[in-house]
């Protein structure tokens, strides 16, 4: 379900991804855009092969599974260079937007898929982004999800091993969804530019701060020009800074 | 087939991904490692399922399956930040030192794993990667358009062996009569470039950020991740094009 107004997005069909949700608007940098609602099923108890990927890990005894003909977040794709992220919240998935996104501009997240016990064809989890900083995949290295169990765990508190409902019920809606999430985990979630946008220059003559980068990306939705270092940073992946020559 | 001395290399079993190939002595960048040889076989016959991921691809008309039970290039496991890499010459695929490799550092390449078919029976799983750089993407495979450059590439320099058959479908790829020593590749398009993680950066006084051909080239040559003090960036790499920059404290 979304949780932003009807009229700051729109469902486009695409010709490599299927669905796509675009902006129709500027969403400002932390605005949760929706929340994964969909039926309680059985922890990694979906069928790919049929349902297609449209469950969402909750706690540790479910996962969510969406309607891929209703309206909602499920239709978010996977993107290399993200704009969105997850926020665990009582139980629930929440989608925020990492950094100003802009109009016109593709909503995506980062599906963070593991291989382990992945026993889909290798090609269906290729990753058709186009980002100049594509990995080619919609999975994260083998290791990468224990600093995002350890949020998962503690922001879910006492219902990280609870059931929210009943098994084949709908997940129900909370009382008082967030609107706005703004917290930063430098650790888990990866920050990056709009690749459509020009940079903006600022006249820093030493690195500044991850801190105040990823301050910077994420206020501005742009690229951070650096031109008396002589870099411009595109984006931050797991406390790497990913730059080009200028 | 080793084209180094047995000296500069030594075979090890290791926990998460088999067989292991390392250097025992420190490999000059450019060196060619070896040639990649085995079985010449038509590439609808390579059977992954059954004969694992000891196949290389050639020409049009062929692959080459190497028997995992002889020593040779097919011990040289996939990184996500490799130190070697394939090198398409004469019908054969070399595999060349991409920068100085350190005694002691694992020789890896990357596989170049093509587009996948959705309904092939290889499994994520099984081409997922463990190579623990931190550059790991998880994952054996490059994106689509990697994969499309380098098979321009390899028809490329080929030339008209990549029409050709070297042998006979099911017979022994026969041996170059002369391998080069060194090659020196010239596509920073295909091959991404990382400084050695386990050694020190090395430090340049550099006022400005020197050109990423630059870059490649002090980390070609020195195996080393170049770090600039005067504005607090080490590069650890430089992977299609993008410098992967760490902020030093």
């Amino acid at each position: 379900m979304f949780l932003i107004p009807d009229n700051w997005y729109q469902v486009k069909t695409l010709k490599k991804t299927g669905r796509g949700v675009f902006a129709l608007r500027d969403i400002p940098a932390g605005t949760v855009v929706g929340d994964y609602t969909g039926k309680i099923i059985r922890f990694d108890s979906a069928n790919e092969m049929t349902d297609g990927l449209y469950d969402m890990a909750g706690g540790s005894k479910y996962d969510v599974m969406a309607d891929p003909k209703k309206k909602g977040v499920q239709l978010i794709n996977h993107s290399c260079t993200n704009n969105c992220e997850m926020y665990p919240y009582q139980g629930h998935m929440l989608y925020f937007a990492l950094r100003k996104i802009f109009k016109g501009e593709e909503i995506t997240i980062n599906y963070a898929l593991s291989t382990i016990k992945d026993d889909m064809p290798c090609g269906l989890h290729a990753c058709h982004c186009g980002s100049k900083l594509c990995n080619g995949t919609m999975h994260d290295a083998w290791g990468a999800f224990d600093d995002w169990d350890k949020l998962l765990r503690r922001q879910f508190g006492t219902r990280y091993h609870k059931l929210p409902g009943p098994y084949g019920t709908e997940l129900p809606p909370l009382k008082k969804p967030l609107a706005f999430v703004t917290k930063d985990y430098p650790k888990i979630y990866s920050i990056f530019a709009s690749e459509k946008k020009s940079p903006i220059a600022y006249q820093d003559s030493k690195l500044p701060s991850i801190i105040e980068l990823r301050k910077r990306i994420r206020e501005t939705g742009r690229p951070a020009a650096l031109p008396r270092i002589g870099v411009k940073i595109n984006g931050i992946r797991n406390g790497t800074l990913l730059a080009e020559h200028i | 087939m080793f084209l180094i001395p047995a000296s500069s290399y030594r075979i090890k079993t290791t926990a998460k991904k088999g067989r292991a190939v390392f250097a025992t002595r420190e490999i000059a960048p450019d060196t060619v490692i070896g040639d990649y040889t085995g079985t010449i076989v038509h590439p609808e016959d390579e059977d992954e399922k059954n004969t694992g991921l000891y196949t290389i691809e050639g020409g049009k008309k062929y692959d080459i399956i190497a028997s995992p039970k002889e020593k040779g290039l097919h011990c040289i496991n996939h990184s996500c930040a490799p130190n070697a890499a394939i090198y398409p010459y004469r019908g054969h695929m070399l595999f060349i030192a991409l920068r100085k490799i350190f005694s002691g550092e694992e020789l890896t390449i990357g596989y170049m794993l093509g587009k996948a078919d959705k309904d092939e029976t290889i499994t994520c799983e099984e081409h997922a990667c463990y190579c623990g750089s931190r550059f790991c993407t998880g994952s054996m495979h490059d994106k689509e358009e990697t994969f499309a450059t380098w098979e321009k590439f390899l028809k490329k320099q080929f030339g008209p062996a990549y029409n050709t058959l070297p042998g006979a479908y099911g017979t022994k790829l026969p041996p170059l009569e002369k391998y080069p020593a060194t090659i020196t590749e010239d596509h920073p398009d295909l091959y991404n470039l990382f400084g050695s993680e386990k050694k020190p950066a090395l430090k340049y006084n550099d006022k400005i950020l020197p050109a990423v051909a630059e870059l490649r080239r002090r980390i070609h040559e020195t195996g080393q991740r170049p770090s600039f003090p005067m504005f607090d960036i080490t590069i650890n790499g430089v992977k299609n094009g993008i410098l992967l920059v760490d902020r030093q404290n």
